[in-house]
C-alpha cells in the first residue's frame, strides 16, 4: 500500500489532473512561483486571474527546474529561453516581465560601485546561480571572476559575509529573499536594477498538448481581459506596492507578446 | 525498496528531501553579453549545436568565425544565440536588426530584397533512416523522385519546395524532435550535417545510435549565412566591412586553420565541409 502510495505521489505530485482541467507546470522560485505564499505568488495569481477570465480551469505543479526542462511532453511556466532549446510549443504566452538587479552589500564595501559595464566588474568577485552564466568562456576572456551557487539564499550569505563583492539576481527574487534572511537590514543592500535585463514570463503550451491552439487563444484573451478591467495591475501593484512596477511594464509585455507569437 | 523493511533507507530519503532547499531549483537572470548596454548592433543567431552553441566554448565554429572576423575590423557587436528561427524573422524583419547568423532561415523572395547573405561555412548534408523501420534504407539515388512514396522531416523555416515538387510530404520540428519522430515512424527520413546528427544521437539516443543509419550518396549542401540587414542603419556598410574581413580571413589561411581546429584535423574538415570560395 505504502509503495503504491509512492508510486502515485511519484507519477502524479499534485494529483491527477480533473478532466478538462489544464496543467501547467512551474519550479519553486518566489514571489513569482510558491507553493508557499498566498495565491501562490505573482505568476501563479496572473495565470489564475487570466484562466478566470477566459473561463479554464487551470492546476499548476511544482516541480524541479531540471525536471521541467528535461521532460519535453509538459506545459511549462517560466522564462522561454530556458526551455524552447529542448522542447517544441504550440504557444508561448508572455503573461509577465522580469528584471535582473546587481546587489552590493554597503556596510562592507562603503560607497556603491557605478556600475554601467562588464568593464567595470573587473575589480569584483560576482556570485550569480548556477547555470545562469551564458558563454562563460566570452565573460572569462573579459576578464571577470564568477562564483556559482546552487542556492539563492546561499548567494546573499556569502554577500554578506563578504565572499562575493555583488550578486546578480532577478530584482524581486533577490528582494524577497534578503526580506527573509536578514529582515530589517533591507537598506544595508543596495540594488541596481539592469533595464537591458527584462525577460519575459511565459505559460509555454507543449506542441502535442489535445486543442493547444484554441487553449492558447483563449489565455490570450483572459489576458488582454484582465488588463484592460485593472485585475491586472491590481495582481502586479501587490508585489510592486508604492508605484514599484518597473517602467516600461506593459511595453515590454507587448513586445514579448509579438516576439512569440507564432 | 520495501520502505517497511528498511527504516534507514527511508529515513535517509526523507532526510535528502528536507534538507534540499527549493531554491536550489530555482531559475536566475540568464546573464548575456549585452546585459548592460542596449547595442543597436546586437547579432541574432539560431542555436544548431556544434556550429552554432552556448554549450561549446567559443559559441561553436560559426560564431567563432563571425567573432574573429568582428573583432579583426573592429565591429561593436554582441551575439545572442536563440532557440527558435521565428524569434530569428521577428528581430530582423520587425525590428529591423543589423544580421542573423545560421542555417535553414527561409525568406520570402520580397523578405530577401532588403538582405545581404554573406555564405560562412558550407557543409555537406546527409539524409538518416532509422533502421529498424527502414532494414534496406531508402531508394536514394540523388532524385528525390524516388522517395515520393516517403515523409520528409525538415527542420521549421527551412525550404521545402523541391521535396513538395518531388510530391515527397513533410512534417516540421526541430531537429531533436525529428529524430524522434524518425524513431516512431512519424517521418521516414531526415537531412542534416553528420556533426549536428551526431551532437543530437549522443546526448539523446546514445543507446539506439547505431540504428539511426547516414545514405548514401549526401544530400547536397547546407549553408551557414550571416545575413545583414540593409533596413538597419548600418546593416549594408557593415555587411561590406564584414566581407571585405572574412575574404581576408580565407587569404591569410585563419578560417582553414579554424575550421580545422574545431572540426579536428584536414580530413574532417574536407569529409563534413566545403570550401567557401
Amino acid at each position: 500500500m505504502i509503495r503504491l502510495c509512492l508510486l502515485l505521489l511519484l507519477l502524479f505530485p499534485g494529483g491527477p489532473a480533473q478532466a478538462g482541467t489544464i496543467v501547467l507546470e512551474a519550479n519553486e522560485s518566489p514571489p513569482y512561483w510558491s507553493k508557499s505564499l498566498p495565491g501562490g505568488g505573482l505568476g501563479s495569481e496572473l495565470v489564475q486571474a487570466v484562466s478566470e477570465a477566459a473561463g479554464l480551469q487551470t492546476r499548476i505543479d511544482f516541480v524541479p527546474l531540471s525536471r521541467m526542462i528535461e521532460d519535453r511532453g509538459n506545459n511549462d511556466l517560466g522564462n522561454p529561453e530556458f526551455y524552447m532549446a529542448q522542447q517544441e510549443f504550440a504557444a508561448v504566452i508572455p503573461i509577465a516581465v522580469s528584471e535582473a538587479a546587481i546587489f552590493y552589500y554597503r556596510p562592507r564595501h562603503g560607497p556603491p560601485p557605478k556600475i554601467n559595464s562588464f568593464d567595470d566588474l573587473k575589480q569584483y568577485k560576482i556570485g550569480v546561480l548556477k547555470g545562469t552564466l551564458i558563454d562563460r568562456r566570452a565573460f572569462e576572456q573579459m576578464g571577470l571572476h564568477f562564483e556559482s551557487s546552487y542556492a539563492q539564499s546561499s548567494l546573499f550569505k556569502k554577500l554578506k559575509l563578504g565572499r562575493v563583492d555583488l550578486v546578480f539576481e532577478i530584482d524581486l527574487v533577490g528582494q524577497q529573499i534578503l526580506a527573509q534572511l536578514f529582515p530589517g537590514q533591507k537598506n544595508d543592500f543596495v540594488r541596481q536594477p539592469l533595464p537591458n535585463s527584462i525577460s519575459p514570463i511565459a505559460i509555454m503550451i507543449d506542441a502535442e498538448y489535445p486543442q493547444a491552439n484554441e487553449i492558447a487563444a483563449q489565455y490570450r484573451k483572459g489576458l488582454a481581459a484582465i488588463i484592460a478591467n485593472g485585475r491586472y495591475r491590481q495582481i502586479a501593484e501587490k508585489y510592486y506596492p508604492d508605484g514599484q512596477l518597473p517602467p516600461g511594464w506593459f511595453a515590454h509585455l507587448q513586445r514579448f507578446q509579438q516576439l512569440y507569437a507564432f | 525498496m520495501d520502505i517497511k523493511k528498511r527504516p534507514a533507507r527511508l529515513a535517509v530519503l526523507l532526510l535528502a528531501i528536507a534538507v534540499c532547499p527549493a531554491s536550489v531549483w530555482a531559475t536566475g537572470p540568464r546573464i548575456k553579453q549585452d546585459l548592460f548596454t542596449p547595442n543597436a548592433n546586437v547579432i541574432y543567431a539560431l542555436d544548431f549545436p556544434p556550429f552554432i552553441t552556448t554549450e561549446l566554448a567559443g559559441g561553436g565554429i560559426a560564431i567563432e568565425l563571425v567573432n574573429t572576423v568582428l573583432q579583426a575590423e573592429k565591429i561593436n557587436a554582441p551575439i545572442n544565440t536563440l532557440p527558435s528561427p521565428r524569434m530569428l524573422a521577428y528581430y530582423i524583419l520587425q525590428e529591423k536588426a543589423l544580421a542573423a547568423v545560421g542555417g535553414h532561415l527561409h525568406f520570402t523572395a520580397e523578405e530577401q530584397k532588403s538582405l545581404v547573405f554573406v555564405p560562412l561555412l558550407r557543409l555537406q548534408e546527409h539524409y538518416y533512416v532509422y533502421r529498424p523501420k527502414h532494414p534496406q534504407g531508402l531508394p536514394w539515388q540523388g532524385d528525390l523522385k524516388a522517395l515520393a512514396t516517403y515523409v520528409y522531416g525538415a527542420n521549421q523555416k527551412e525550404d521545402v519546395a523541391a521535396y513538395q515538387q518531388a510530391g515527397v510530404k513533410v512534417e516540421t520540428g526541430n531537429t531533436l524532435t525529428l529524430l524522434e519522430k524518425l524513431k516512431a515512424g512519424q517521418v521516414d527520413f531526415i537531412g542534416g550535417p553528420e556533426l549536428a546528427i551526431n551532437w543530437y544521437l549522443d546526448r539523446n539516443f546514445a543507446a539506439d545510435k547505431d540504428k539511426f543509419s547516414k545514405l548514401e550518396p549526401n544530400a547536397g549542401e547546407g549553408t551557414l549565412f550571416i545575413i545583414f540587414n540593409k533596413k538597419h542603419p548600418q546593416g549594408e556598410t557593415l555587411a561590406k566591412q564584414f566581407k571585405k574581413g572574412l575574404a581576408a580571413l580565407i587569404a591569410n589561411g585563419q578560417y582553414q586553420a579554424l575550421l580545422e581546429k574545431q572540426l579536428g584535423g584536414g580530413d574532417a574538415v574536407s569529409r563534413y565541409s566545403l570550401p567557401l570560395q
